[in-house]
C-alpha cells in the first residue's frame, strides 16, 4: 500500500505559474479525484506525479521516498491518458505486455499478468484486436489493462472518460470504481468533471488557478464549500449566486435583502456581518421552492422547463439578475413557460460568501 | 439523381484548361520518347539500327543485345558493384537519420534546431560543388577507385533530406505514445525502434525508394572516383560499352533496360508505402 506526498509543488511555464504551491497527502489506497477547470494545472500535477513533466520546485514522496528526480519508468506509477495512447501496431495483448518485455519481465510472468488483467477488465477476447478495430470503452479497458500489468504502487488516470459518450463513461466510472474495489491501490484521477469526482472519490482536491481551493470528502465539498468558486463548481445543476446586503442585524437574526428579493430574507447567523455589509448568497437548486406568488420570496418568469423523469429543472428569469435561476423539483411539475412564479429559499441551506468569494465563517440555520 | 445529372453536364469549354492540357501532353511525349527509343533499340540489331530503323518497332524480337550483356562478366561486375553501393549508402544514410530524426522530432537539446538547420542546409549543395574537395579527400585517404568512395559520398549526401523526411514523420508520432511508453519504463531506443519506426515505415520506403533510385542512377561521382573496370557501376559501365568507332545502340538500349530493372523493384516493392509516405502530414488526421 502506498502513500503519495506532494510538497510546496510549483510549475512555471516560462512566466506563467501553473502549479504554485502545491501541498497533498495522498493515504494508501484512497481514491482521491483532482477536479477543477480546464487550465488550472490539474493534468500538469498528475504528470509531475507521474514523472512526464518535473517541477521547478517541490518534493513528490511515494513511500516516504522522494521520487522528484526519478524517471517516469521507475517510479511505480502506471498511468492512463485520456487518449488511451494505445500503440496502433500491436494488439490489445501487446500494448499490454509491452512495457513488461521492454523491462526484461520473465515472459511467463507476462503472460499471467496480461491475463489475470484480461479477466479482469472482461477483455479476453479482445486480446488480438488492434486498437483500430476496438470501440472507444474498449480501448479505454485496454489502456487500463496496461496499466494494470504494471502492478504500480499507484494509478494516474488523466481524464479517461472524457472521450467516451455519455452511457459508456457512466458503464467505465462503475468499472473504474469497482475495479479500485477489487485491487484496492492507491488512483489518483484528474477530471474536469465534477459528477465523476463526487461519484469516485473517496476525497476531493478542487483546484482553480493553479491552486488547491478545497480538500476534502465528496459530501463535505458539497454540503461545506470553502468558497464560491467550490460552491459553484461542485453540483449539478450549479449552485444559485444572488448578491446581498445586510439589512439589519439583531443577535443571530440576520435580515438580508437580496437585490432582487421583494422583502427581506431573514437568517439565523452567528458570523460575522454587520448591516451595510455586502456579500453573496448562494443555494443550491434543490433547495428553492415554487410558491404561489403571495407566499413567494422572490419573484420571477418560467423561461425553461426540463423534465427528466424522476425530477425536473426550471429555469426562471428574474429582473436584475443576468443569468437564470435554476430550481430542481422532484418530479413533474406543471408549469407553464413564461408563467409567473414566487420563489421560497430553504433558509437553512443557504451559503454566504464575502465579495472575496470566501466563506462567511458562522453556522446558519 | 439530381447530383448524377449533374455530374454528366459537359464542362463549358475552357482554352486555359486546353492549353494546359497540351503542354502537359508535350512534356509527356518529351519525357517518353527517348525511354521509348532505348527500349525499341534494345530488341533490334545494330544493323537494322545504322539502316536508319531506330524509331521502328521491331516485330521480330531481336534477343541479341541481352544475350551478348549477359555474356559480358564486365557488366556482371558493373551491376554487383552498384548494387553494393546502392544498397550500403541507402541502408547507411536511412539508419544514420532514423535516430537523427527522432532526437530532432522527440528529444530537441539546446540549440539542436540549428544544428538540423545545418544539416538540412546540405540539401541545397549539388554533388558538382563539393566533387573536387572530395575527390582531394578520397585521394588523401586512398580510396579512390574504390566502392568505399562512393558508398561513403552517397551515404553524407543522403543524410539531410533522410534527415529532413524522417524528423518530419516522427514530429507526427503522438506525442502521448511516446510518454505511455516512458511511464512503462521503456527506454528511448525501444520506443524508437519498437513504436515509432514500425510506424513510420512509409517514411522509410519512400526514402528507401528515393535513395536506392538516385544512388543506382549516379553517374557523375562514379566516373570521378573511379577508374578501373573491376569498380565501375552500372552507369559508367553503360558509357564505356561504345566502341571506339561504333555506337552499340542496341546493347546499351538492352542494359540500359536491365539497369533500370532494380529500380523498378524496389519502387514496385515499396509503392503501398510509397503514396502514404509522400502524402503524409499534409492533412491534419
Amino acid at each position: 500500500m502506498t502513500e503519495v506526498k506532494l510538497q510546496n509543488i510549483t510549475k512555471n511555464f516560462g512566466l506563467v505559474e501553473v502549479l504554485k504551491e502545491i501541498n497533498l497527502s495522498i493515504s494508501s489506497g484512497e481514491f482521491c479525484v483532482i477536479v477543477g477547470p480546464s487550465g488550472c494545472g490539474k493534468s500538469t500535477l498528475l504528470r509531475i506525479i507521474s514523472g512526464l513533466e518535473s517541477a521547478n520546485a517541490g518534493q513528490i514522496l511515494i513511500n516516504e521516498t522522494d521520487v522528484s528526480n526519478l524517471p517516469a519508468g521507475e517510479r511505480g506509477v502506471a498511468m492512463v491518458f485520456q487518449s488511451y495512447a494505445l500503440y496502433p501496431h500491436m494488439t490489445a495483448e501487446q500494448n499490454m505486455s509491452f512495457g513488461l518485455r521492454m523491462t526484461g519481465t520473465p515472459s511467463a510472468q507476462v503472460k499471467e499478468r496480461v491475463s489475470r488483467a484480461a479477466r479482469i477488465l472482461q477483455i479476453e477476447t479482445i486480446l488480438d484486436r488492434r486498437p483500430k478495430q476496438l470501440s472507444g470503452g474498449e480501448q479505454q479497458r485496454v489502456a487500463i489493462g496496461r496499466a494494470i500489468v504494471r502492478e504500480p504502487e499507484v494509478f494516474l488516470f488523466d481524464e479517461p472518460l472524457s472521450n467516451l459518450d455519455a452511457e459508456l463513461r457512466v458503464q467505465m466510472r462503475v468499472e473504474i470504481a469497482r475495479l479500485h474495489a477489487a485491487i484496492g491501490s492507491t488512483m489518483i484521477f484528474v477530471t474536469h468533471d465534477q459528477v465523476e469526482a463526487m461519484t469516485l472519490a473517496d476525497r476531493i482536491v478542487v483546484m482553480n488557478n493553479g491552486m488547491i481551493q478545497q480538500i476534502g470528502k465528496p459530501i463535505e465539498l458539497y454540503e461545506k464549500p470553502i468558497n464560491q468558486f467550490v460552491a459553484g463548481f461542485l453540483g449539478q445543476p450549479k449552485m444559485n449566486f444572488f448578491e446581498a446586503a445586510v439589512k439589519s442585524r439583531e443577535g443571530c437574526r440576520v435580515e438580508i435583502l437580496l437585490g432582487v428579493a421583494a422583502r427581506p430574507i431573514v437568517l439565523s447567523f452567528a458570523g460575522p456581518l454587520a448591516p451595510g455589509d455586502k456579500l453573496l448568497l448562494g443555494i443550491r437548486p434543490d433547495k428553492i421552492e415554487i410558491v404561489g406568488q403571495e407566499a413567494g420570496e422572490i419573484f420571477g418568469r418560467v423561461e425553461v422547463v426540463e423534465h427528466l423523469g424522476s425530477k425536473s429543472t426550471a429555469y426562471v428569469a428574474i429582473n436584475g439578475v443576468a443569468e437564470l435561476v435554476t430550481i430542481e423539483i422532484v418530479g413533474k411539475v406543471p408549469l407553464d413557460l413564461g408563467e409567473s412564479v414566487g420563489l421560497r429559499l430553504d433558509k437553512g441551506a443557504c451559503h454566504l460568501f464575502g465579495v472575496d468569494g470566501a466563506v462567511l465563517p458562522g453556522p446558519i440555520n | 439523381m439530381t447530383e448524377a445529372r449533374a455530374n454528366t453536364v459537359p464542362a463549358p469549354f475552357d482554352p486555359w484548361q486546353i492549353a494546359l492540357m497540351t503542354c502537359l501532353l508535350v512534356l509527356t511525349l518529351l519525357f517518353i520518347t527517348p525511354i521509348v527509343g532505348v527500349v525499341l533499340s534494345a530488341f533490334k540489331t545494330s544493323r537494322d539500327i545504322s539502316l536508319g530503323n531506330f524509331w521502328s518497332v521491331p516485330w521480330d524480337l531481336y534477343m541479341g543485345n541481352f544475350a551478348e550483356i549477359f555474356g559480358k562478366t564486365a557488366v556482371q561486375g558493373y551491376m554487383v558493384n552498384t548494387l553494393i553501393i546502392a544498397v550500403s549508402a541507402t541502408a547507411g544514410s536511412i539508419a544514420l537519420s532514423i535516430p537523427a530524426g527522432w532526437v530532432f522530432a522527440k528529444i530537441p537539446f539546446r540549440s539542436s534546431e540549428y544544428l538540423f538547420l545545418i544539416i538540412v542546409s546540405g540539401l541545397f549543395f549539388p554533388p558538382q560543388i563539393v566533387l573536387i574537395p572530395l575527390f582531394k579527400l578520397f585521394k588523401e585517404l586512398h580510396l579512390i577507385d574504390t566502392l568505399w568512395a562512393l558508398i561513403i559520398a552517397h551515404t553524407a549526401h543522403g543524410i539531410p533530406i533522410c534527415v529532413l523526411l524522417m524528423r518530419n514523420f516522427f514530429a507526427n508520432v503522438p506525442r502521448v505514445l511516446h510518454e505511455a511508453a516512458l511511464a512503462e519504463g521503456v527506454n528511448e531506443w525501444q520506443i524508437l525502434t519498437r513504436i515509432a519506426l514500425p510506424m513510420s515505415l512509409p517514411a522509410v520506403a519512400v526514402l528507401t525508394t528515393l535513395q536506392f533510385t538516385w544512388i543506382w542512377n549516379d553517374f557523375l561521382w562514379a566516373l570521378i572516383f573511379t577508374n578501373s573496370d573491376d569498380m565501375r557501376t552500372i552507369m559508367v559501365g553503360l558509357v564505356f560499352l561504345n566502341g571506339k568507332y561504333l555506337v552499340a545502340f542496341g546493347v546499351q538500349g538492352a542494359m540500359a533496360l536491365l539497369a533500370t530493372l532494380p529500380t523498378l523493384i524496389v519502387f514496385l516493392f515499396f509503392q503501398r508505402y510509397f503514396i502514404a509516405g509522400l502524402t503524409a502530414g499534409g492533412v491534419k488526421g
